[in-house]
């Protein structure tokens, strides 16, 4: 009963988007004189796209932006004293710098990750290729409890004579040294927060890049195996110039992700020890703080640190456009 | 330009009576019962996890249904105040929630969001352990009620090993600082304690400063410490850290150092204490960590209250607090019943139950084990009980602030930046 | 890899020992390097889960005292018990709730989003790149600003707590991404496939369904698995939307249900960790082999 409920709502869920989509086609060519139609017709396309995004993402962002200049309910304009309580505050300049370091540091280690594995494997054998892409997509499976307590398995810190049911502390004692509280470590905690971020990320990249490398046409590759051409000079001079719009996608998308990243830092450390995030900083501030003024500066900050990527995309997309 | 403005309006309006077209004939409307008189359907948010612990939950649920006929939809989340927060400021309220922190509750009712209990038909509740009502009343008006209790100070030990050394339960807080050095010098580590719990890390070493707040300065104290009348900075809440600090920073008496406090996740941290031999003897924690002990209650380990400073002593107990947020009279009848006899006889004489009733006259016997029935009578004979500070104050402070920089203290931070800090995160106003 | 790259594989059999007297004809080039790497990454990528998998059989005791490699070293006391606790928790039907949830909420902003990349990509209108900048830019927001006005909104439409509230959100929260990597996707085909489906007389929509949703497969298969890992590891969004009573509750909340009052049951974790993957590894498994579809797209670009 229960799953026919279930099969009933998908199929009226998914059946009625279709029926939208054709129902306003036909509204268009059937219904329009002849001269709105080409108006109108771009509108059926991306209309429902704009609604629905309009109604729940911007709508809210402009409100949000608006928020950042009111106090902590959104009861009154406080002018700029949020922006201000940012800048002043000690914490957030340390913030700030360690979303740069997950920024220089998570998409680049994905995206390379993802390409050897993509490369590798491609001059496997396909089951063994497709083992080996498999076990590296496996983390993204996982939810996001389970991951945290993998890496609590691989972190963790036991007293010493205590046996050690972390992996790392494990090795480092059997080494003869004294184990190690990792995730206190200011100098390098950051960047074994950013190991967790890498370890999900990676199978995403393997993914598109793979595909995007099997794309490639054979026939350029065999012209420059002819030409004398070793495997990596192969690779850097026509696999990598051939898949470089997915490599900026692909980057570009973990990039998002990066900026959006909190429940990492928030299960590992709740960004104690100098390894706080914006994204961490913004939930703090919302829903512990209940700051929403604050908290809005956040994502003002989040949405203005995008700007250059957007115009590059722009760019990028208008070259395309005349290069066809 | 202007036209093609207007057309583009125009089309848009169809596109989106379109879409509302779907909205209308896709949804399986699901009304929320909501009516000026009681509507005989209540809906619940509450955040009891753990197959057991929900399974007494529901003993009492069901013998709400069963003795009034109304019927209780029970919904549970995992992160309460995100939850309510959103539902409440989405206009999606709950009738009924259970809230393990009335910090946020008087928040809510300070914004007017609660329905104090006289206005949905509760008139007094008596029989009730004293600070039961307390806890949900705010500015003089009752807007909840705590329907299960825990008491968090309590003092876990080995008690074969007691036996064996002729050690004794402590009876006062310098009887137990002699005790602790007794056991070090014995060579054995005293204490096992460990705060790290992800994001919350540093609650458990909160319960160990209110404790001590309790203890040094009496009730009264207590109270505005946690209204935020007495500033962290203070020469009384000094010496409650001081106080924790002669254990908590003292390497000989703690497993593993203040390294191994922060570090240790606070579920495991009295797994040692079971090891042959065991690597520690104390450990202080409310009753669910009862559940990771590896012995049997009686014989391998037993358990008492915090012991008393000077003969000021006391409990801090935690709990879910009852609070209505509609007017259905129906909700009101649910928290009436959820205090009463009969409700908490269901609840907390259920075998998953691992909490105490709220009720004075709550028949101890009836606790599923011995061990909460011993933790029943320290909480009845307790001189006085409060609820766990950092629940009580705003989140900024008792969710945060306080938790983040206790830890920090614990990991060499000096005490004076500790708690200039935490008075730097009370809210303004 | 296509037909005529086939037999590859097995040339690099016999290319290993002349790889390093010149470049054989094929991929050869230090067979044994690149699967000594391969293997080496991919075990590092990989003891984490084992860990995870081997936990989810020790008892909650072994979990918090020792390591999870002296189960290996000691095979005593391997359990079943974790699953059986878990999936007596009412899993099974949280597992319906979930997919009921998760199908639509992929397939939907999927759907919308080709649509809109199609006409960003391929047709002329006023606004069309100020738009796609608005789209990129939501990219970042986060989804929490978003839940409060949503769910006021739905309080007024009174659809809280019904399967379209979640799909509608989901759809919503994925639908920048979507048609950023959409539009990215759709604009690198090439023109002449779309100018000679126009020659032929077919509209906009024609071309849209017959050519360019079957030739971004790829693209599509992609996001696809992507969405769906989000939706079906969601947590925060059904709370909110659909509720966390037992006849509603998700895989996700379920599990947090099972957790203890203090969240402290790892062993659970473990092994529920392991039973709610399952369905995303399906639907990886079905969808990966239409990456290799996509080569016909790639061809047409050659």
């Amino acid at each position: 009963m229960k799953l026919l409920t279930a099969l009933f709502a998908i199929v009226v869920g998914v059946g009625g988007t279709v029926a939208l989509f054709y129902g306003l086609n036909y509204l268009v060519e059937h219904t329009l004189p002849q001269r709105m139609r080409d108006t109108a017709r771009p509108w059926v396309f991306i209309g429902p796209a704009i609604l629905i995004v309009g109604l729940y993402l911007l709508f809210p962002a402009l409100d949000t932006i608006r928020r950042s200049f009111m106090d902590a309910r959104s009861t009154s304009f406080v002018g700029s004293k949020n922006y201000e309580y940012l800048v002043t505050d000690p914490g957030t300049r340390e913030t700030i710098w360690n979303n740069v370091l997950w920024i220089l540091v998570v998409p680049a280690v994905s995206v390379a990750v993802g390409l050897a594995v993509a490369v590798l494997a491609d001059k496997l054998r396909p089951k063994w290729e497709n083992t080996a892409k498999s076990l590296i997509f496996l983390p993204m499976a996982i939810s996001f409890v389970g991951a945290s307590t993998i890496w609590g398995f691989i972190y963790a810190w036991r007293a010493q004579g205590q046996p050690q049911i972390g992996i790392l502390n494990a090795i480092w004692t059997q080494l003869g040294n004294e184990p190690v509280a990792w995730l206190d470590q200011q100098q390098y905690n950051d960047f074994l927060l950013m190991v967790i971020m890498i370890w999900l990320q990676a199978g995403f990249a393997m993914v598109l890049l793979s595909a995007a490398i099997k794309n490639v046409p054979d026939d350029t590759i065999e012209a420059a195996r002819i030409d004398g051409a070793t495997e990596v000079q192969i690779f850097w001079r026509v696999v990598v110039p051939q898949i470089r719009s997915t490599i900026v996608v692909v980057g570009t998308t973990i990039l998002i992700l990066v900026l959006k990243v909190f429940d990492i830092v928030l299960v590992m450390t709740g960004g104690r020890n100098g390894t706080d995030v914006v994204a961490h900083r913004f939930i703090t501030e919302m829903i512990n703080n209940r700051q929403l003024g604050r908290a809005s500066v956040l994502v003002v900050f989040l949405i203005v640190v995008t700007i250059p990527f957007m115009i590059s995309n722009i760019r990028r997309f208008r070259e395309q456009e005349s290069a066809r | 330009m202007r036209t093609d403005g207007k057309r583009t309006r125009r089309f848009v309006a169809i596109v989106a009576v379109g879409a509302l077209a779907l909205t209308a004939c896709g949804g399986d409307d699901e009304g929320g019962g909501e009516g000026a008189e009681g509507t005989g359907e209540v809906s619940l948010l509450h955040a009891i996890a753990g197959t057991e612990e929900q399974a007494a939950l529901q003993a009492a649920l069901d013998a709400f249904e069963e003795s009034t006929g109304n019927t209780v939809t029970a919904e549970f989340t995992d992160d309460i105040a995100t939850t309510l927060g959103i539902r409440v400021d989405g206009g999606d309220p709950p009738d009924v929630v259970l809230h393990p922190q009335p910090g946020a509750l008087e928040g809510l009712a300070g914004e007017g969001q609660l329905t104090s209990l006289e206005d949905v038909g509760i008139d007094g509740l008596d029989g009730l352990v004293p600070g039961m009502v307390e806890t949900g009343t705010f500015d003089d008006t009752s807007y909840g009620v705590v329907v299960k209790a825990a008491v968090s100070s309590l003092l876990w030990y080995r008690a074969d090993v007691f036996e064996e050394a002729g050690y004794e339960e402590p009876d006062s807080w310098s009887g137990m600082m002699d005790l602790t050095q007794t056991i070090a010098d014995s060579g054995t580590t005293p204490w096992c304690i460990g705060i790290e719990s992800g994001g919350a890390t540093g609650w458990v070493a909160t319960n160990w400063i209110e404790d001590a707040m309790l203890r040094l300065h009496g009730p009264d104290v207590y109270d505005q410490w946690v209204q935020g009348e007495l500033d962290f900075s203070s020469p009384e809440v000094t010496e409650a850290f001081e106080l924790v600090g002669e254990i908590f920073l003292n390497e000989e008496y703690v497993l593993g150092g203040p390294t191994g406090i922060t570090n240790t996740p606070f579920a495991e941290a009295a797994a040692p204490m079971f090891q042959d031999p065991p690597a520690c003897l104390l450990h202080r924690q409310a009753g669910f960590i009862e559940g990771e002990f590896d012995g049997e209650f009686g014989t391998e380990y037993s358990v008492t209250i915090m012991p008393p400073v000077e003969d000021q002593g006391g409990a801090v107990f935690s709990g879910d607090v009852a609070a209505v947020l509609t007017d259905n009279a129906t909700a009101g009848e649910l928290v009436e019943f959820l205090v009463s006899s009969e409700g908490q006889e269901a609840w907390h004489s259920h075998d998953g139950s691992g909490s105490l009733s709220v009720r004075s006259d709550f028949d101890t016997s009836l606790y599923p084990n011995d061990s909460l029935a011993r933790q029943g009578e320290l909480l009845a004979n307790a001189e006085v009980a409060r609820f766990d500070g950092s629940d009580l104050m705003p989140s900024a402070v008792g969710g945060e602030a306080f938790f983040a920089e206790i830890s920090a203290w614990i990991s060499g931070q000096d005490l004076e930046t500790t708690l200039s800090n935490i008075d730097a995160a009370w809210p303004e106003g | 890899m296509s037909a005529n790259a086939a037999p590859a594989p097995d040339t690099e059999e016999w290319s290993d020992t002349d790889a390093t007297s010149g470049g054989g004809p094929r991929p050869g080039a230090g067979g044994w390097i690149v699967r000594i790497a391969l293997a080496v990454i991919v075990l590092v990528w990989t003891i984490p889960t084992i860990g995870l998998l081997v936990s989810s059989f020790r008892p909650e005791a072994a979990v918090r005292t020792s390591g999870w490699w002296s189960q290996i070293t000691t095979p005593l006391d391997w359990t079943l018990e974790n699953y059986a606790t878990v999936l007596d928790g009412g899993m099974g039907a949280a597992f319906v709730n979930s997919l009921a949830v998760s199908i639509p909420a992929t397939v939907i902003p999927i759907l919308a989003a080709a649509f809109a990349a199609y006409a960003f990509a391929w047709m002329e209108f006023r606004g069309r790149e100020v738009m796609f900048v608005v789209f990129v830019a939501l990219l970042v927001v986060p989804l929490q600003v978003a839940l409060v006005p949503m769910l006021r909104m739905y309080s007024s439409l009174g659809i809280t707590g019904t399967f379209l509230a979640v799909w509608l959100a989901h759809t919503a929260f994925g639908m920048p991404l979507a048609v950023y990597l959409f539009r990215n996707y759709m604009g690198s085909l090439p023109r002449e496939v779309i100018e000679s489906a126009k020659v032929d007389g077919a509209g906009h929509f024609q071309t849209f369904w017959r050519l360019i949703i079957p030739l971004s497969v790829p693209a599509l298969a992609a996001y696809a698995i992507f969405q769906f890992l989000w939706v079906w590891n969601d947590l925060l969004v059904a709370l909110v939307f659909l509720g966390g009573s037992p006849d509603v509750q998700v895989v996700t909340l379920n599990l947090a249900s099972l957790l203890g009052s203090q969240g402290q049951a790892w062993h659970l974790l473990t092994a529920g960790a392991f039973i709610t993957m399952t369905v995303p590894l399906i639907v990886f498994f079905s969808l990966q082999r239409y990456f290799v579809r996509g080569l016909t797209a790639g061809s047409v670009k050659g």
